[in-house]
């Protein structure tokens, strides 16, 4: 049983400088040196775990520093991604405020043939960084995580083009990615499966009602218990993602809509996101929802999504009041989403990001001491 | 004043986007090229267009958008005389800028008084005030609020290079906006003054002490109080601003630190921030404090810094708290601060996302309304 409240996040750091110009020239398709590319990564790799810790969040990762973005980096990793990129189909947002949307179309890189590893040593260097820095911290985190695309995300990024149909190809896709869950499994890690597909339907499924929806939702959450079915429960985690961008976020799915595809989903920890204000109200949904035995829920009770840093009591009452419906032992303070889910020559300043991380581990402290302080 | 008797009324902070071929003659009155009787067409046209937009989202306590306004603060250099012909002071960097480097800063420049105070165009404020009567006459509303300056306000956006001390200064400002205010009350309007001069340390008087800050509030609200006597205070609410943009606000002061300087002020309501993340917690400090009888709250509910828009559960929770504290009747709900503060800027909210989050205040006013009656 824990005696204080964990601190963590959704995974994703804005790049170095460094590193940032060598996975941008690497998303443009350019020539990069692989030994400026491996010691960018690692001084990456370190910084981020230094700066987590030096926070004080103690369940820490890697940032995602190698990764241009959380689930496109795979098809560099793997065959049968060789066909041109594909424009998405605009989401309900983008429909209803376009002065908002812009001229942005998101793209997407449709697999067109078998999918096979092709560079699975890049899953061993991620593996090999995070391990390097954590070695060099004198203080211990709690517990380290990884990232990872979850087989429902992956399909939904990735238009099949090539399977004989949408199940063969999750299936497929399952096989293939349990090589790099088991991998970061077997190097003491968490693995965190970054997961929009359990909850972001207006930006892949704009056009589907909640029912039809939440059969694939139902599908996906079988492929997570599949794809990681060697890994003992304690280590995964998924973050259920809403999508991380500042948008409107009017037409996110409810937490109540989907609450109880979520508690089905193998793994010990799930995410939620619980600090904007478009989810902030949905903590009360837990009261009406039975919690499974040493379920672990991530609340993110800092916003990703603006530059405004959390005063630490507005943590403390975030964390407190998600503890006094499903307790204290039952909650990891998290932050909704990532701060960089892809490079960007216009990363958000790190410091902000670790100030926001501070604020987090400060907040956690105050409920410690308000939800453990008479014991 | 109305208030909430028989449920939460809504209303903003003031700013609302301005279309753009406003901007564009706003711009040109700036550079002293506008034609007047274009910009007076094109701004009465607006001011109609921006209280249909609120009436239809169901806001009860509307106004005119500052539709005239290029922004909620250097508007007066149209008004008032006093003022230099180019920006010259440089402001000192605002703490957040100095913490985060890489964040990015911007060197400002401001316009100093270089002579008396007085007025030079009041036609401006009869134009603002026939454009939001003629409006509003039949709009469906509960009561109509027009915003103004603070001395303090415009003693910081302009420095001063004319006067003795800052005192005469605030003395000066105040009795040429005590004009304002009075033709703004006789209308029959709530007065706003908005007053980032009560809390900005951090931008305005990064140098302070929170003791030393304390005083130069103190003095603010002197002033202000001296330009309101003869209102009611019951005709006036009181913005107090943490400044409006999406910035880290690191070192924005604690509302409680400066709450009761603040609450000297003659007025019968306060507006703040309580939506953002960084005051969000404040709402419990506002149960604890002896509140002047009568005096209403005008909390944020809805966080102008961001395109999310609030869930109106989540905007129903927020009013529930600040009823649970100081009783249902003493609540309105708000807005943290204005959706488009300056013209010459980029709404940090689209402008369509801005009216789907006037909406999501109704609705969330709705259900704590059914909840508490």
């Amino acid at each position: 049983m824990p005696d204080q409240i964990l601190t963590t996040h959704s995974g994703s750091i804005p790049r170095t400088l460094r590193l940032g110009q060598v996975l941008l020239d690497k998303a443009a398709g350019k020539e990069i040196d692989p030994n400026e590319f491996e010691a960018a990564c690692q001084e990456a790799v370190t910084e981020a775990v230094y700066g987590q810790t030096a926070a004080g969040v103690t369940v820490i990762n890697d940032g995602d520093q190698s990764k241009t973005g959380f689930a496109n980096y795979i098809t560099q990793r793997l065959t049968g991604f060789e066909g041109e990129p594909e424009d998405r189909v605009l989401n309900l947002e983008q429909r209803e405020f376009p002065e908002w949307a812009g001229t942005r179309r998101g793209r997407r890189q449709p697999c067109t043939g078998p999918i096979e590893w092709k560079d699975f040593s890049a899953v061993e260097a991620d593996v090999k960084h995070l391990k390097t820095a954590v070695d060099q911290l004198s203080k211990k985190p709690a517990a380290v995580f990884m990232t990872s695309v979850s087989p429902g995300t992956f399909t939904n990024h990735n238009t099949n083009h090539y399977y004989a149909n949408d199940d063969e190809y999750l299936t497929a896709v399952s096989d293939v990615m349990k090589r790099e869950y088991d991998a970061i499994a077997q190097a003491g890690f968490i693995v965190q499966l970054d997961s929009p597909d359990l909850a972001a339907r207006s930006n892949n499924y704009p056009d589907m009602d909640l029912s039809e929806w939440r059969k694939i939702v139902e599908r996906n959450v079988e492929a997570v218990a599949y794809a990681t079915r060697d890994i003992p429960e304690e280590q995964v985690r998924v973050h259920v993602c809403w999508g991380a961008n500042a948008g409107p976020h009017n037409y996110d799915t409810q937490l109540k809509d989907i609450v109880d595809l979520l508690l089905k989903l193998r793994g010990k920890y799930v995410t939620v996101v619980a600090a904007n204000g478009r989810h902030e109200w949905e903590w009360q949904v837990w009261k009406d929802v039975k919690l499974p035995d040493g379920k672990v829920i991530i609340p993110g009770v800092i916003d990703s999504t603006t530059t405004i840093i959390e005063h630490p009591e507005t943590v403390a009452e975030r964390i407190v009041r998600f503890a006094s419906v499903i307790g204290r032992e039952n909650i990891i303070a998290g932050v909704d989403c990532g701060f960089g889910t892809s490079v960007s020559p216009n990363r958000t300043d790190p410091k902000i990001v670790y100030a926001k991380l501070g604020s987090l581990a400060q907040g956690a402290a105050m409920a410690t001491e308000k939800l453990w302080g008479n014991n | 004043m109305k208030t909430s008797s028989t449920r939460i009324l809504t209303t903003h902070t003031g700013s609302i986007a301005r279309p753009p071929g406003l901007v564009s003659l706003l711009d040109e009155q700036t550079k002293g090229t506008v034609d007047q009787d274009d910009f007076d067409r094109a701004t009465r046209k607006a001011v109609q267009h921006v209280v249909k937009q609120q009436t239809d989202a169901g806001i009860s306590i509307i106004n005119d958008g500052e539709q005239g306004k290029r922004s909620f603060s250097t508007y007066v250099l149209q008004r008032l005389a006093g003022f230099g012909d180019e920006e010259s002071v440089p402001m000192p960097l605002t703490l957040d800028e100095r913490e985060f480097p890489n964040w990015g800063y911007r060197h400002r420049l401001l316009v100093p008084c270089v002579g008396p105070i007085i007025w030079r165009d009041f036609s401006a404020v009869e134009k603002d005030i026939t454009n939001l009567k003629d409006a509003s006459a039949t709009a469906p509303r509960e009561d109509v609020f027009m915003t103004s300056a603070s001395p303090g306000t415009i003693a910081n956006f302009f420095p001063n290079q004319y006067y003795g001390r800052r005192e005469d200064y605030l003395q000066a400002l105040a009795e040429a906006m005590r004009r304002e205010y009075r033709a703004i009350v006789d209308a029959g309007f709530i007065l706003q003054v908005d007053c980032p001069d009560l809390a900005l340390r951090n931008f305005w008087f990064p140098d302070t002490t929170i003791e030393e800050f304390r005083s130069v509030v103190a003095g603010n609200v002197e002033a202000l109080n001296h330009a309101l006597s003869g209102i009611p205070a019951s005709s006036v609410r009181l913005h107090l601003c943490w400044g409006a943009g999406e910035t880290p606000k690191l070192f924005d002061v604690p509302l409680a630190s400066i709450i009761d300087v603040v609450l000297k002020a003659n007025v019968g309501a306060i507006s703040f921030v309580g939506a953002n993340g960084r005051h969000e917690h404040e709402w419990r400090i506002w149960g604890e404090l002896e509140l002047p009888d009568g005096m209403v709250l005008i909390p944020g509910v809805i966080d102008n810094s961001t395109n999310i828009v609030e869930h109106p559960e989540w905007v129903a929770e927020r009013i529930m708290r600040y009823a649970g504290v100081v009783g249902k009747e003493r609540v309105i709900a708000g807005v943290d601060c204005g959706f488009a503060t300056g013209s010459s800027l980029r709404p940090g909210v689209d402008p369509l996302v801005a009216i789907s989050k006037l909406k999501a205040l109704t609705e969330g006013a709705q259900i704590a309304s059914k909840q508490l009656w």
